[in-house]
């Protein structure tokens, strides 16, 4: 069961956001007043500063990934096994750049669920790795591909020697590796060239201030990915918030053990540099929401909102700090600790959602709906 | 579209306090009480209790198996509606659940469908034809959509679509059958049972019932009156699958696929937060109006009943078309026909309603029918040529005809 603190957190929130949409009838749904912010300069800087070097950094890491895996593949060793495992894990840190952006290109190509549903299906992977008639381009197989089954296959087969023996053995399992490190670098590719030749143009211009509008949506996944992603998927379901239980088994990188921290602490820092507008890897600095609140002079109980916000993701940053590497172990032998840093990262919803939205006059446009 | 993590039942208890919103509800105001409901659905007899809806338990459970094995492609149509039937072609017994209790019980789902006393006792017809369309649903599904389960979905083509990370079954129209089935069942079965045969006069009162009652003359073998039962089998196609029966507030819509489960989610809409409440309370002091002789008390208990499940029906049909809207807006189609399967269900689930002003349904077949009609035949790509105004007339259609706006059905 979920403890009494957590119960009375969940509790507050949910009366917060409802006060905050009590009446929400009468609202239209169409564009709102629009302050005199320049969502312009925001717009390129994510775009120049943040969203395009992210995008470019990831390509390469999953061309990389590809080529790693297929000279592993061909020749399986201990030595390569090793070099497409580190370049694994470069991979899978550039991509926690990259995961929130689940607009225009990426939104219209699923990348996320293409890329990143945890936790894989060993059963379907075993089943394709037999029959090696699979299409990945189908819903139904966004949990046997994507760096959960390349973590999988590097990592949960057994230990190093073993899995180098079997991909030796069975060209099945090297044929299948090729075809997810490909189809990560071929959906990459769409993705970045969309955003070079024809979605930057158009991300930049809509500039407006209706449910469509770039900065409407793209905050809104910013949010979405905090809440769902950061908070939940990596933190809050291991621990078992959802479900009353410890979930260890469904952390991210959940077979190489050691990567579920590293990978939160990865995405926690590129929420924060889009929040901050510190650009990509600490690039080039520009507009952002940050600025955007203390433009509105935007303060919470005497002090201002966005500072609340970045303090409130420090304190996240500062307890996972001090973490094991492995929230799968933490999840079965010191649970607690994940609850204390879902506590944190709740409060930064709350605050992110609740009262950053409203300061800023942006509907939420994702819904608790049904699960069916 | 971003689907939700199981989100607590908090968000109940938080949106208990908007009632300030709220369009004011016609209560029903109770005369001065000469009976008392006790705090759970307990009742007893001679140290033990008078309760019993163990058949229509049963049959609920027959169709949380017969859900999940519309998406189990090892399945033939023949299993599938052996499950619905749970008899062969011929009628033989057959053990088509994984459940040993279900193998072994006497119950089916499809001789209950379209089967009340008021709405079918004379008119077989129209039961053989809505029994007709249950089994189609589940010949089209395996027939339409099992083949075409590896192919990818596009307009005029069969296969399967992303609904956010979800993965749905849709036939070339759009169609997903397994959501027309469940969702056309809660109507056919729940509804249809509970409104129209268990808590209709000609059920309760039918011959002896009222002195029998009056007299407490139990049926034998068993520690309740005849009309003690009905009144709890109407319970028992709501409640029948809860974790605790006898308070299914706690964990509300757990373990069910029908009605219980969209009551708990009409019930999470600030708009409609005291629904589980009102209907648990009319059940509890219904029964105990019957323990007291007390008749009058337990038919404006069934109004209440009444009304509110009706409009749980009204009330997903709208939000279910108004998603699909939305979804199509946001150029999600996979949700878009997710919700649209769905919408089909709780559609043709109306004609099961039942006003308790009027005693009518609050759309007739024939009504629903045509709407069904409007729904899918807006071009040769049945549900995917559907465009926003199309959405928004038919819901116009059916939150007129009942008390909620379309707006606080929409959200």
């Amino acid at each position: 069961m979920m403890n009494r603190k957590m119960i009375g957190q969940v509790f507050s929130l949910f009366l917060m956001l409802s006060l905050s949409f009590a009446c929400s009838n009468e609202e239209s749904g169409a564009s709102q007043n629009q302050d005199n912010f320049d969502r312009s300069a925001m717009l390129v800087h994510w775009a120049d500063d943040y969203i395009l070097p992210a995008y470019q950094n990831y390509n390469r890491e999953v061309i990389a990934l590809k080529s790693a895996a297929s000279q592993f593949s061909s020749a399986p060793s201990l030595s390569l096994h090793n070099d497409l495992y580190a370049q694994f894990v470069k991979a899978y840190t550039a991509w926690q750049w990259v995961s929130f952006l689940e607009i225009g290109p990426a939104e219209a190509n699923s990348l996320r669920n293409f890329t990143n549903i945890y936790p894989t299906s060993a059963t379907e992977i075993e089943e394709a790795l037999a029959n090696t008639n699979y299409n990945l381009s189908l819903p139904s197989t966004f949990n046997e591909q994507g760096f959960p089954a390349i973590d999988y296959l590097l990592s949960g087969l057994g230990d190093a020697s073993t899995t180098v023996n079997l991909f030796s053995s069975n060209a099945n399992y090297g044929r299948y590796l090729i075809a997810l490190s490909e189809r990560l670098e071929t959906m990459s590719t769409q993705v970045l060239n969309d955003w070079n030749v024809t979605y930057r143009s158009e991300f930049v211009s809509n500039t407006g201030s209706s449910a469509t509008a770039s900065t409407n949506k793209l905050i809104n996944d910013f949010i979405y990915h905090f809440e769902r992603e950061l908070r939940a998927g990596k933190v809050g379901i291991p621990a078992g918030v959802f479900s009353g239980s410890p979930l260890a088994q469904n952390v991210e990188g959940y077979y190489s053990d050691s990567l579920s921290k590293s990978l939160f602490m990865e995405s926690l820092k590129a929420h924060r540099a889009f929040f901050q507008g510190s650009g990509f890897l600490n690039g080039t600095s520009g507009s952002s929401l940050e600025q955007y609140l203390n433009y509105l002079n935007i303060e919470n109980q005497g002090e201002l909102l966005s500072a609340k916000i970045i303090n409130q993701m420090a304190m996240a940053e500062s307890l996972g700090k001090d973490l094991p590497a492995s929230f799968s172990s933490l999840a079965t032998n010191s649970n607690q600790d994940l609850l204390v840093l879902y506590d944190e990262l709740q409060k930064a919803v709350v605050l992110l959602k609740v009262d950053m939205l409203q300061a800023l006059n942006v509907r939420v446009d994702y819904i608790d709906a049904d699960g069916d | 579209m971003r689907k939700s993590l199981p989100l607590l039942s908090a968000l109940s208890l938080g949106l208990v306090f908007l009632s300030s919103c709220e369009k004011e509800e016609n209560s029903t105001v109770n005369p001065t009480p000469s009976v008392t409901a006790p705090t759970f659905y307990n009742f007893e007899r001679n140290s033990a209790s008078s309760v019993n809806f163990s058949g229509q338990s049963e049959r609920l459970a027959m169709g949380v198996e017969l859900s999940a094995a519309l998406l189990d492609f090892s399945k033939s149509a023949q299993d599938l509606q052996e499950m619905f039937a749970n008899a062969d072609s011929l009628g033989n017994d057959v053990d088509p659940y994984s459940d040993a209790t279900l193998n072994a019980s006497s119950k089916s789902i499809r001789s209950k469908v379209a089967a009340s006393n008021e709405l079918f006792s004379a008119n077989t017809a129209l039961s053989a034809r809505i029994k007709a369309d249950m089994e189609s649903f589940i010949d089209q599904q395996v027939a339409e959509i099992y083949t075409a389960r590896s192919e990818a979905a596009s307009a005029g083509k069969a296969g399967q679509i992303a609904d956010g990370s979800a993965v749905r079954y849709v036939n070339a129209q759009g169609f997903e059958y397994n959501q027309f089935l469940i969702k056309s069942l809660i109507g056919a079965l729940c509804v249809d049972q509970m409104l129209n045969n268990y808590l209709s006069k000609s059920v309760l009162d039918e011959a002896n019932n009222r002195v029998d009652n009056d007299n407490t003359f139990l049926l034998e073998g068993t520690n309740y009156t005849n009309m003690e039962h009905k009144w709890d089998e109407a319970y028992g196609y709501l409640f029948g699958l809860a974790n605790d029966p006898s308070n299914p507030l706690a964990n509300l819509g757990a373990n069910d696929v029908f009605l219980y489960k969209y009551l708990a989610r009409v019930n999470g809409d600030s708009d409609f937060s005291s629904y589980a409440q009102d209907i648990f309370n009319a059940f509890k002091l219904g029964r105990a109006a019957i323990v007291a002789g007390e008749y009058d008390i337990r038919d404006q208990q069934i109004a209440i009943i009444k009304d509110r499940v009706s409009n749980i029906i009204g009330i997903r049909s709208v939000y279910y078309l108004q998603a699909a809207k939305n979804a199509f807006a946001a150029n999600q189609p996979g949700t878009a026909l997710h919700d649209l399967g769905e919408a089909y269900g709780f559609i043709y689930s109306l004609m099961f309603t039942q006003n308790p002003n009027t005693q009518a349904p609050y759309f007739t077949a024939q009504e629903v029918e045509n709407i069904l009609s409007d729904l899918t035949s807006q071009g040769a790509n049945g549900l995917w040529d559907l465009d926003a105004a199309t959405l928004d007339a038919l819901s116009n259609q059916i939150a007129d005809r009942f008390s909620f706006s379309l707006n606080q059905a929409a959200n």
